[in-house]
């Protein structure tokens, strides 16, 4: 099955968003330069939203036959590192006790005085407690390394 | 040059169909092979439909899209597929097993190349299965490719407006480390 071929038929887009939907969210990021299409489709809120589904699928797939229990999450706080070297990891807890890394971000030095609320879709909520009235709150994915400042609430 | 097919497993169907490519070759398989082919079992049932007194068990089915080479990839991979199935009829992790186990090496003796052809041959006899497989591969495959490999891949141009590119770039720098060569 050597034999090379020059294309002469493009791939259908809807194969190319099938492929691109199986792609890790780092390869997406990249691959938006591809072309405006791919750009569009990749930014696109319902490839994103199957994207997410997709992924949530194949995590629990993961969690019922590898493991018994589902993800834990947990922040390093080393006295002698360096503020920016705050970890984050996500975690899953394997049958044999042992713990999988699943993925593992840094907190940017941006959040060092926050703290994280919740997470939910791979999304993190940081608040700030520095102002006694006012809390600002953040939403981060870190998958693609931003963040927006979404609701200033005062309490 | 003809293409004999040989039964996919011993309990189907006897009746063979011939399959037509865009390269004028012929091949024949049996008819369980070529109703995973949902174009071919649509042209199937439709000639059937047409012309009920028709008792001959041969039908010619001309694949004017498709050629040769990637034709015969994906009957070698139906019958396997179909053999994998009816051995492990009873139990589905066995199966899947299998079938992980012969795509792996099936992947071995296919350039990446040669997948964006049998994918499009895949889409057009709409083998689910298959494209399922191709496409799960092509996504391994370029996941760690450069923007350049991808385009060449999927035949796309760059068609962004000078500087817009490079802004993509340049806000989202951390994906591009760590790429493979092309």
């Amino acid at each position: 099955m050597s034999r090379t071929k020059t294309m002469r038929e493009r791939v259908p887009d809807d194969i190319v968003e099938d492929i691109l939907g199986r792609l890790p969210v780092k390869s997406l990021t990249r691959f938006r330069c591809v072309s405006k299409s791919c750009n569009s489709i990749i930014t696109d809120t319902t490839f994103i939203n199957k994207h997410l589904k997709l992924n949530i699928n194949q995590s629990e797939s993961l969690i019922s036959t590898n493991t018994h229990s589902g993800y834990l999450l947990y922040t390093t706080k080393d006295k002698n590192s360096s503020p920016s070297s705050k970890q984050l990891c996500t975690v899953v807890c394997d049958n044999d006790r042992t713990l999988t890394q699943v993925s593992r971000f840094e907190i940017p030095t941006f959040f060092e005085k926050y703290s994280i609320v919740g997470s939910c879709n791979g999304l993190f909520c940081l608040a700030s407690c520095e102002k006694e009235l006012c809390h600002i709150i953040y939403l981060w994915n870190p998958s693609i390394r931003m963040f927006k400042n979404r609701y200033w609430i005062c309490l | 040059m003809s293409n004999q097919s040989e039964s996919p497993n011993p309990t189907s169907s006897s009746n063979k169909i011939t399959l037509k490519t865009s390269d004028n070759e012929v091949f024949e398989v049996e008819e369980a092979v070529a109703m995973k082919f949902c174009t071919v079992k649509q042209y199937f049932d439709d000639e059937n439909n047409n012309n009920v007194t028709s008792g001959t068990s041969t039908t010619l089915i001309p694949l004017p899209n498709v050629e040769s080479h990637p034709l015969a990839i994906l009957i070698t991979y139906c019958k396997k597929h179909l053999e994998i199935k009816a051995n492990n009829a009873d139990n589905k992790k066995e199966m899947e097993i299998d079938m992980e186990h012969y795509e792996r090496e099936f992947l071995k003796n296919v350039m990446p190349q040669e997948l964006t052809e049998l994918i499009l041959a895949a889409n057009y006899l709409n083998f689910k299965e298959a494209l399922d497989f191709f496409c799960r591969a092509v996504a391994s495959a370029i996941q760690n490719k450069s923007v350049e490999y991808v385009r060449k891949f999927f035949g796309l141009e760059s068609d962004f407006k000078p500087g817009e590119e490079e802004k993509l770039r340049e806000e989202f720098a951390w994906s591009f480390e760590g790429v493979d060569e092309d």
